[in-house]
């Protein structure tokens, strides 16, 4: 089975996990869950990665991270949500355009 | 879970201990354990849920840029890999331990045999036997010492490479030996303070044997001298040698990494520089307090009483200079 490559989904991680914060915040597991369910299965994403892009991404000011107590939980567990900025909505906007131009232009060497 | 904690932090051991790193190895680990959790829920076996969460957490090399780190990472992985550090597991770190105490105890046996040796001729003398027994006895003592020595020493010496190879060790067998020291340290306190203590007030059972009047005992005096000297170093030697096998493990690991931060904050005993070094030259000083005033004033009968009020000071100076431990 084909796997998708590290190399050619990195410069989209960003965009996917913006397009499910735009959503409504949510935190790490959560995330990777909604990646891995929008895919089928067919992308999913390593721990590291997703961090890395959180941190990244809020170095950036795309998102903004906030600690949230669970009431729910019994232990009372503290986890860090993120929610989007609107410099990430228009960053994600940006990057839409752009994998639409990528799409086309790559498209048209792609034999089926 | 353990495992999966486990290796999260064999993972971070060798990265800088920065707030960025700790903040990352504890989203991390929120993120493998919600997974974790939802695997188990959704019936999968626990071998299988860690099995795919580690498989699933990606590589650390990745992380380096976010967390600042990425001079480090490369400059620890030439390091290591110029350097390997051998991996001690916590069955060998054990089995270490077990065989330091072991040599503690011969090595400790044999000194007290070679300080001990001289009591061969002088119950010779004492019992009115021929000279060539005490000499023959004093001899026999030294055999068995040196027989002692290299016997401790080839058993030892398989786990040299402690000593003198980079060794680094996870942070399950960190927990262990950590506790494992402090279990361990008021016996180690007791019977190195018995040892001093016996070396120290050597001079009691020859002098009270020397004034007995008895003659037998008189001449038998010299020899109770070097036995209590011999037991006050063999205790002194075998509890040190437990205690430095935990020393030695527990500083394998670099100060400066996650790994390393553990044994740092349990290595300051005392409040300050200060505390420590008045602890460490107490026992000393009382021992060259009683032997001045006793070799001054030749009252044996009462200079010992410097011992028990030297004890209570010493608890009492402990409570106050020690580290709160919460």
């Amino acid at each position: 089975m084909i796997e998708i490559s590290s190399d050619v989904i990195r410069g989209y991680n960003d965009t996917m996990i913006l397009n499910i914060l735009i959503e409504g915040p949510s935190y790490g597991y959560e995330i990777s869950k909604q990646i891995r369910m929008k895919t089928q299965d067919k992308y999913i994403i390593k721990e590291t990665t997703l961090y890395s892009a959180f941190s990244r991404m809020e170095k950036n000011g795309y998102i903004e991270s906030f600690i949230a107590e669970l009431g729910t939980d019994v232990n009372g567990k503290k986890r860090t949500y993120y929610r989007v900025t609107d410099v990430g909505r228009r960053y994600y906007e940006e990057k839409c355009e752009e994998w639409i131009l990528t799409k086309e232009v790559v498209e048209r060497f792609i034999q089926k | 879970m353990e495992i999966i904690k486990n290796y999260l932090e064999s993972m971070f051991a060798s990265l800088p201990n920065t707030e960025q790193v700790i903040k990352a190895k504890t989203e991390l680990l929120c993120m493998m354990e919600d997974k974790y959790n939802e695997l188990i829920q959704n019936g999968e076996s626990q071998n299988s849920a860690v099995g795919t969460v580690i498989s699933e957490f990606g590589n650390l090399d990745e992380l380096a840029e976010a967390l600042g780190i990425s001079g480090e990472v490369n400059q620890t992985n030439e390091y290591q890999q110029n350097n390997p550090s051998r991996f001690v597991s916590c069955e060998e770190a054990k089995e270490y331990v077990a065989a330091r105490t072991k040599y503690g105890f011969w090595t400790g046996i044999a000194v007290m045999l070679c300080i001990c040796c001289t009591t061969g001729p002088i119950l010779g003398d004492a019992l009115r036997l021929p000279e060539v027994v005490g000499v023959l006895l004093l001899f026999s003592f030294i055999g068995i010492a040196v027989g002692l020595f290299i016997y401790s020493g080839n058993m030892f010496s398989k786990w040299k490479y402690i000593h003198k190879e980079r060794c680094q060790i996870d942070m399950m067998t960190v927990g262990y030996l950590a506790n494992e020291r402090k279990n361990y340290a008021p016996t180690h306190s007791v019977r190195k303070t018995v040892g001093i203590v016996l070396c120290a007030i050597c001079w009691v059972g020859a002098a009270v044997l020397g004034s007995t009047h008895v003659p037998m005992l008189e001449e038998l005096s010299g020899i109770a001298l070097f036995i209590m000297v011999g037991v006050g170093v063999f205790l002194i030697i075998s509890s040190g040698s437990r205690k430095k096998a935990y020393d030695e493990l527990l500083k394998t690991n670099d100060v400066s990494t996650i790994s390393g931060n553990y044994i740092q904050e349990q290595q300051e005993e005392y409040k300050s520089p200060v505390g420590q070094l008045v602890m460490e030259l107490f026992w000393p000083v009382v021992t060259c307090i009683y032997l001045t005033t006793s070799f001054i004033t030749f009252s044996w009968g009462m200079t010992w009483i410097i011992w028990p009020v030297a004890a209570g000071t010493f608890v009492i100076l402990r409570a106050i200079l020690r580290k709160n431990e919460e």
